[in-house]
């Protein structure tokens, strides 16, 4: 690799305490670029059908991308992969701040851990340098004290460090890995797989970035965004507002803000926690991940009763619902402070709260009772009792033990009827959007390969008649606008062709907020950004491809890990009608669903009868490889 | 003889001027005129408004108004 990447893997084996660098063929890189299908390509060959996603030998990855570095807005991306302790199949979340340009200046494009530590670790990557060294004095602390201990301990003060708090230790299956005590790679429960390993921490520090090849273009690209940004409606009122600010008042308003654990579809307190209500009260500050204009992040502190540390940033969209309406909690000062312990513990907030809700659900159905719960009456609204469940699911205590194996296994050991209470695909608990009042949404949650997923694809709304997203999906071959609700077949090819352009951004390390349809930075021009870091002569059709190649090779690892069609489900409850807002009575239609996924399978070369993707495809996407590992051929 | 448009959430921020601290936009003598006239005359960027309630009911923008309708303006993003 001559550009844009530092050409060197580095493997990590915790069992014997020792490291070992490889280089890649440029063939590699160019296949898989980076980022998550990178992630996939390892997995694949390494994690087999029966990989504990406990023990030594599941995989962790680390994994940044060309794009990282380039200085393009959202650039700054990383993807953490694994076998998931949460839906046993394939894991991946990704993180924006600064940890992944700082890997790349220390001289890595991505670390693979394997092994166990016999004594917990932590790995200090520096300029080429690698150590590992004794994690004693870390473990049991929170993600603020560990920063500090390991800032302390190197001497080091511009040290970009992820790591995992007591959630992870614990190996709770929804625990997160936190960079910078306010980006986290949330989903997937890739915190508890460090835990397993023993890892406590992995810092990062580096003078050298790699080369890019044509700097003068990246430097125009960066310097039209940083003066056109704020003209663009959806990039300003995130500068103006962050997610937090442009979600809770509106999905409630539409009928769609999921609500005591998906029963409603409208919290009569929305505005008490609503981005409006945060900025008057705990916001003190906008925040940034390197080199971005947009500054969405949110930094939030409170000298209340519950006192927020400003140090973990602020909450975004998905955390204020799902403390906030999913919990029938209106307190927003609560929801910040749930926030802040999240990452402190390294809990992933969506999990958290999603499983709190189904707690409280079964709280009020009498499948768990005040002798379940060690006294907490854990009833929608009950503020106080949410906050102690949160830190007795990152220590395992009591009701948070049960807890902490996130609903799917909540639910199958409190029996009698708990199951359909639980708002899971494939273990993953669903995002705070409802796929009854965004069609492709509910087809993105049913269909992604690491369970419920919300940037598994676009919402809807943004581009039916009229919308601002329409006009950029020509460059896709999209002439038409989509409904936002219902499910036509025009619907599920929209969904096809924008799944591909939400996942390559995981490859690419780029941000979904500043880049992509409907924002900012347009496909094309994203393909031209990634010419101009690589000296590869990149095309739109190969960014394409790219995506496609992305989306099949985590199917295939997901596949090979025991997932098939009929996983590719959504709750029952989904398919009832809302009990609240203005969409209520609106229900999914069972038949309609069924028939959308047959044609997604059809678009996508999968068979429609198992979900798995065809020899032909595999092999026409350059991974004929993959069809030995799946049995085919 | 009037009409009232809500701008709901991150909307305001397009409209401050008619707003002018307050929550809701009183218009007279809208009667006739479409939702879609009117969000341009008081600056609401159409092509992010998704979803138009008007007394407590989804409309399309080429409503016609009348009197005494209360209109409220959603612009939905998602994500994050
Ligand atoms: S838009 Fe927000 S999340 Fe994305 S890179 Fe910029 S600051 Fe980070």
């Amino acid at each position: 690799m001559k550009y844009g990447m530092t050409g060197k893997i580095l493997r990590i084996d915790l069992t014997d305490l020792t490291y070992a660098v490889e280089e890649p063929d440029e063939y590699i890189y160019r296949t898989y670029y980076g980022g998550s299908a990178l992630a996939c390509y390892y997995l694949l060959n390494e994690c087999p059908k029966g990989t504990d996603p406990m023990g030594p030998d599941n995989l962790l990855i680390f994994a940044s991308s060309p794009l990282v570095g380039s200085g393009i807005p959202g650039s700054n991306r990383y993807s953490v992969a694994a076998i998931s302790p949460l839906s046993g199949i394939y894991g991946e979340a990704e993180a924006g701040g600064w940890w992944s340009p700082e890997l790349k200046r220390a001289g890595y494009d991505a670390v693979l851990i394997k092994g166990k530590a016999e004594k917990p670790v932590y790995l200090w990557i520096h300029d080429g340098q690698v150590e590992i060294r004794n994690a004693g004095a870390l473990w049991g602390k929170g993600t603020g004290d560990a920063q500090d201990i390991i800032k302390n301990d190197l001497g080091v003060k511009r040290v970009s460090v992820a790591a995992i708090g007591p959630a992870g230790e614990n190996q709770v299956r929804f625990a997160c890995v936190v960079n910078g005590l306010k980006h986290t790679n949330g989903r997937g429960g890739l915190g508890a797989v460090m835990g397993s390993k023993n890892l406590k921490a992995i810092a990062v520090r580096g003078k050298q970035s790699p080369d890019f090849h044509d700097k003068e273009t990246l430097k125009r690209v960066i310097e039209w965004y940083a003066n056109n940004f704020m003209d663009h409606p959806i990039e300003r009122v995130l500068h103006d507002g962050g997610t937090i600010g442009w979600d809770v008042t509106e999905l409630d308003e539409a009928g769609i803000l999921p609500t005591y654990n998906f029963r409603s579809g409208s919290f009569e307190k929305a505005d008490d926690i609503c981005g409006e209500t945060f900025h008057k009260q705990y916001f003190i500050e906008a925040g940034s991940c390197q080199g971005c204009v947009i500054r969405c992040k949110r930094v939030a502190r409170s000298d209340g009763p519950y006192k927020v540390d400003p140090a973990y940033g602020g909450p975004e969209y998905e955390t204020a619902a799902a403390f906030g309406s999913l919990c029938g909690v209106s307190d927003l000062e609560v929801v910040c402070k749930a926030h802040e312990l999240c990452n402190k513990y390294t809990l992933d907030s969506i999990s958290t709260g999603a499983t709190i809700a189904f707690a409280m659900e079964c709280f009020e159905n009498g499948l768990l009772t005040a002798k379940d719960t060690d006294g907490l009456e854990l009833k929608f609204g009950n503020q106080k009792a949410m906050v102690e469940c949160i830190h007795k699911v990152a220590n395992r205590e009591g009701i948070g033990d049960l807890l902490a194996e996130g609903s799917r296994r909540a639910s199958e050991t409190i029996g009698g009827g708990a199951k359909k209470l639980a708002m899971h695909v494939k273990g993953q608990e669903l995002a705070m959007h409802e796929p009854r009042g965004k069609g492709s949404l509910g087809l993105a949650y049913a269909l992604s390969s690491t369970g419920a997923n919300h940037t598994e694809g676009p919402h809807d709304y943004l581009f039916q008649e009229g919308a601002l997203g329409v006009s950029d999906l020509p460059e896709l071959g999209i002439l038409e606008p989509v409904p936002a609700i219902e499910l036509t077949p025009e619907k599920v090819r929209y969904f096809a062709l924008m799944q591909l352009t939400w996942n390559v951004f995981n490859t690419l390390g780029l941000c979904i907020f500043t880049a992509g349809p409907g924002k900012l930075l347009k496909m094309n021009q994203v393909a031209q950004a990634v010419e101009a870091a690589t000296g590869w002569n990149v095309t739109l059709w190969e960014i394409m491809k790219l995506a496609e190649r992305t989306v099949t090779l985590k199917r295939a690892v997901s596949v090979l890990h025991g997932i098939t069609r009929k996983d590719d489900c959504l709750p029952d409850r989904f398919f009832q009608p809302l009990e609240g807002g203005l969409l209520k009575g609106m229900a999914l239609e069972q038949e309609v669903f069924e028939k959308s996924l047959d044609l997604y399978y059809d678009m996508r070369g999968w068979d429609r009868n198992t979900g798995i993707p065809t020899a032909g495809k595999l092999v026409e996407l350059g991974l004929g490889w993959v069809n030995k590992l799946l049995g085919q051929q | 003889m009037s009409v009232t448009f809500q701008p709901k959430g991150l909307l305001k921020s397009f409209c401050r001027e008619y707003l002018n601290g307050e929550e809701i936009i009183e218009l007279n003598n809208k009667e006739g005129q479409t939702i879609e006239a009117v969000c341009l005359e008081i600056g609401l960027p159409l092509n992010m408004i998704s979803l138009f309630v008007v007394n407590e009911k989804p409309k399309p923008k080429d409503y016609l108004l009348k009197n005494g309708d209360r209109v409220k303006c959603v612009a939905i993003i998602g994500g994050g």
